[in-house]
């Protein structure tokens, strides 16, 4: 029975998402071992039911991020906080020191004040996401089981992890392998 | 009676989107969106930082292209500076960006689109990604993954990371390409081009097949002259 694996990016770059790709060649051992049932690289739209694992890039930033993350929950046995936006809030919580109002203040600088035509917010009920009060890392919306740090996770610390998970050991990382940045 | 159709989220793309369309009585299309949904606010927390900074902060724009993001930072620091950066500091921020070029091409083809083209459209969803290719052909997803490597593994000989490097700084790059570095970078050169001139050859093959797609998609009149045929 293979392992049911999901990748998830909340608000980020991708950047984790790309060193999980940096796997190279390791990526065609994986698909013997591990079913991707979902990921942004992946077609499924559905977030599925009984996922063994899932890693979960970025930090939460708007509703969506949040909705999703407690269905993953739900649906998920292990969760991964993959690389320093989930673990930390990292850049994305930058915006969060312009106070409780930091959500407008950005908005109101990247659409209003920049802009060469049209000055709005966008807006579209329903479909763009609400951004939140408060950029959070993942463990303070969800419990998560594990961390793994890294700005990005280099390649070799995610093989490091994947490996332990799939010869069913309980994933440790130390020293070198929990640097942040 | 008219109906919105949501696609979301929009995957195997390099970003966050959704899509709506919206169809007219006649179950016509009368009006598409593309939304994007991913916002952080760079315009405004990086205002009032030092410059120095920016080509690492403004990188984690995108992990994708994080090589275009800092090249552009550093380049605003050299022209805040007024400073003409070293020819060879020139060159060899060149060489990481065709490193990127390659590695971001490589994914485009090989791990987002591919499956489209050579599993086709009408594959199961669950098989129609960069697995399914590996599951189908497994020489020519290796050669894929192969020449993405080669990309990254460019960016990480200059600038000691795949991702984010911090290597590109106003005035110039902090360090220079080691002989090992370029001997690495001229073995693999071969290999690399084997592999794009395979990727040529099944786009050309791919264009054959899909003439109705080619005659609909993205063909309409526009005042933009194309430079390519």
């Amino acid at each position: 029975m293979k392992l049911r694996v999901a990748t998830v990016w909340l608000g980020g770059c991708a950047g984790c998402h790309m060193s999980f790709l940096d796997l190279d060649e390791f990526l065609i051992d994986l698909a013997d071992a591990v079913d991707l049932v979902y990921s942004p690289v992946v077609d499924v739209k559905e977030y599925p039911e009984n996922v063994d694992l899932c890693l979960i890039e970025g930090a939460v930033c708007n509703e969506d991020n949040l909705e999703i993350l407690h269905k993953i929950r739900a649906r998920t046995k292990v969760l991964v906080s993959f690389g320093d936006c989930a673990v930390t809030g990292n850049v994305p919580a930058m915006r969060n020191p312009f106070g409780i109002d930091n959500a407008e203040n950005v908005l109101q600088r990247a659409y209003i004040e920049n802009a060469q035509n049209n000055p709005g917010v966008p807006k579209a009920d329903g479909i763009v996401p609400q951004l939140l009060k408060k950029v959070v890392p993942v463990h303070e919306a969800v419990y998560v089981e594990y961390f793994l740090p890294g700005c990005p996770p280099p390649a070799d610390r995610i093989k490091a992890l994947m490996v332990q998970v799939l010869e069913g050991k309980t994933p440790k990382l130390e020293g070198t392998q929990l640097k942040f940045g | 009676m008219s109906k919105r159709i949501i696609i979301d989220p929009v995957t195997r793309i390099e970003g966050h989107a959704k899509i709506s369309i919206y169809l007219d009585d006649a179950g016509n299309v009368s009006d598409a969106e593309f939304h994007v949904v991913e916002f952080r606010g760079f315009e405004k927390f990086c205002e009032g930082r030092p410059y120095s900074e920016m080509p690492g902060i403004t990188q984690r724009i995108c992990g994708i292209c994080p090589v275009s993001h800092t090249l552009a930072s550093a380049k605003a620091g050299d022209a805040l500076m007024a400073v003409n950066i070293p020819p060879a500091a020139d060159k060899l921020r060149r060489l990481m960006n065709l490193g990127q070029f390659i590695q971001s091409h490589a994914l485009s083809f090989f791990h987002l689109s591919a499956p489209d083209f050579l599993l086709g459209w009408d594959t199961a969803p669950s098989q129609r990604n960069v697995f399914g290719l590996i599951a189908s052909n497994k020489d020519l997803a290796r050669a894929g993954i192969r020449l993405r490597q080669f990309g990254q593994e460019i960016i990480e000989i200059l600038g000691d990371k795949k991702i984010h490097p911090a290597w590109a700084v106003p005035g110039g790059v902090r360090s220079a390409l080691s002989e090992e570095g370029r001997a690495k970078i001229r073995a693999w050169l071969p290999e690399a081009y084997a592999t794009t001139k395979v990727a040529f050859d099944l786009w050309e093959k791919t264009m054959q097949t899909h003439q109705r797609e080619i005659q609909i998609f993205g063909n309409f009149p526009s005042l933009f002259m194309g430079l390519v045929a």
